[in-house]
């Protein structure tokens, strides 16, 4: 008799424990049900890659960079100063006239911050005689991203 | 002496059982390597399979050439491997979904004729997920081949009808803006006057630039012409005002093309959260 009533508490027991759990099992089965659906059909449709597709190239001007933050000394803070210069107020407003790249503007301050300032400036002379329609095709890597011939410091 | 025939003779028994990687293992391993995000490994195995598999016994391989290709962002060679993939395809629906991929490449490359050419080659789909996936790619080709009123159309065949009016204002205000910064118009307004394109697509600081440069070297030309005549103004400042009048003109329809550029990415962003939230609200 005694073992009978202990099965019934049990059960009983066990009844309201399952009261509770089973509309928490229902709630998670459902919410389950839904995330997996998200995903599958996200994944199924290639969204993620359909996404970024159009993505617009904006023009960043280009700007005098250096490996330190602060100018080193006067001759670089002016150099920097003419570049930005020319670059915002004159070169944005021209044709794409230089045929090479980096653009002589570019070359010169990579020569010179690389060079010293004599052989930058050489270099820099070198650059400009060299840069018209009439080169050699064929002297050059022509780069067809930029549309223009290959032509670093070296 | 007897140590070297000893093991000649071990080894020789042991080749007798021993065996190679079969063909089922290297497909497997293979389809592992993909799967733990190793590619370049996956695709060298998956090519030794396809090399291998003389009696056709891997169908899809070609598709996992091609995923692997995709996958480590080699897109002509992918569209190949799903070209082949897709003409031994065994039935309609695989068949569309490798041109699906094949589409994808190109979308990749920014070739949206050709994605065109392939996704309008796929027959109509009794399954509606195929059907959805195949309206939406088209949809997103037309979209990348500017036939704007073509995408609208296919758009549309995704969303249901009392939904489909978010997706008609979104194409109605980028279409008032395409209108409104018309690279040709933009073109002609600097060409009336210096800096006015810039300055109508709200590019203050470049107008101003450019009316102030071309400004300057008029200025310059007429000092010359009172002080040395036409021909010396002329052949000393024409080059020069020649140079930065066009180059205006061209900033001018560049800064319109970059305009219009950024309000496609953002109305397609747009549209491709509305497809979406659209296609999970629908029963799969």
């Amino acid at each position: 008799m005694t073992q009978k009533t202990k099965t019934i508490t049990i059960i009983s027991g066990s009844n309201t424990d399952l009261r509770r759990i089973i509309p928490l099992l229902i709630i998670f089965f459902v919410a389950g049900c839904f995330s997996m659906q998200a995903q599958v059909s996200s994944n199924d449709y290639k969204m993620d890659e359909l996404r970024g597709l159009f993505e617009a190239h904006q023009h960043k001007p280009v700007t005098y960079t250096s490996d330190t933050n602060k100018p080193k000394n006067e001759f670089e803070f002016l150099m920097a100063s003419s570049f930005n210069v020319y670059k915002a107020f004159f070169s944005s407003q021209d044709n794409p006239s230089c045929v090479f790249h980096p653009s002589c503007s570019e070359y010169s301050v990579q020569a010179l911050q690389q060079k010293n300032l004599l052989l930058g400036t050489l270099y820099t002379f070198d650059r400009l005689s060299r840069c018209h329609r009439l080169i050699k095709p064929g002297q050059y890597y022509f780069d067809p991203m930029k549309q223009r011939f290959y032509d670093p410091v070296r | 002496m007897k140590l070297k025939t000893a093991y000649t003779i071990i080894f020789s028994f042991y080749a007798l059982f021993a065996c190679a990687q079969t063909i089922e293992e290297t497909y497997h391993f293979a389809n592992r390597q993909f799967e733990t995000g190793n590619y370049q490994a996956a695709l060298t195995e998956f090519q030794r399979v396809a090399f291998f598999d003389s009696s056709n016994q891997f169908p899809d391989i070609y598709q996992k050439i091609g995923d692997s290709f995709f996958s480590t962002g080699e897109y002509n060679s992918a569209v190949r491997s799903y070209g082949i993939a897709s003409r031994i395809a065994l039935n309609d629906s695989l068949k569309s979904e490798i041109i699906l991929k094949k589409a994808m490449c190109h979308f990749k490359q920014e070739n949206y004729f050709f994605a065109l050419n392939d996704l309008l080659t796929l027959p109509p789909s009794k399954n509606n997920y195929l059907t959805n996936k195949i309206s939406l790619f088209t949809a997103v080709a037309w979209f990348g081949v500017e036939d704007y009123e073509q995408a609208l159309s296919e758009f549309k065949k995704i969303f249901s009808a009392d939904s489909a009016h978010k997706l008609d204002d979104l194409f109605k205000q980028f279409e008032k803006t395409r209108k409104r910064f018309r690279p040709e118009k933009i073109e002609t307004l600097s060409i009336i006057f210096p800096g006015l394109g810039q300055i109508y697509c709200g590019d203050l600081v470049s107008g101003i630039n450019s009316i102030a440069l071309v400004g300057s070297i008029a200025v310059v030309a007429i000092v010359i012409w009172q002080s040395y005549g036409l021909l010396d103004a002329f052949l000393s400042v024409s080059s020069w005002y020649y140079r930065y009048y066009t180059g205006g003109i061209k900033n001018a329809k560049a800064t319109a093309i970059e305009k219009i550029s950024v309000e496609k990415e953002k109305t397609y962003n747009e549209i491709i959260r509305l497809v979406e939230y659209t296609l999970s609200q629908q029963p799969q």
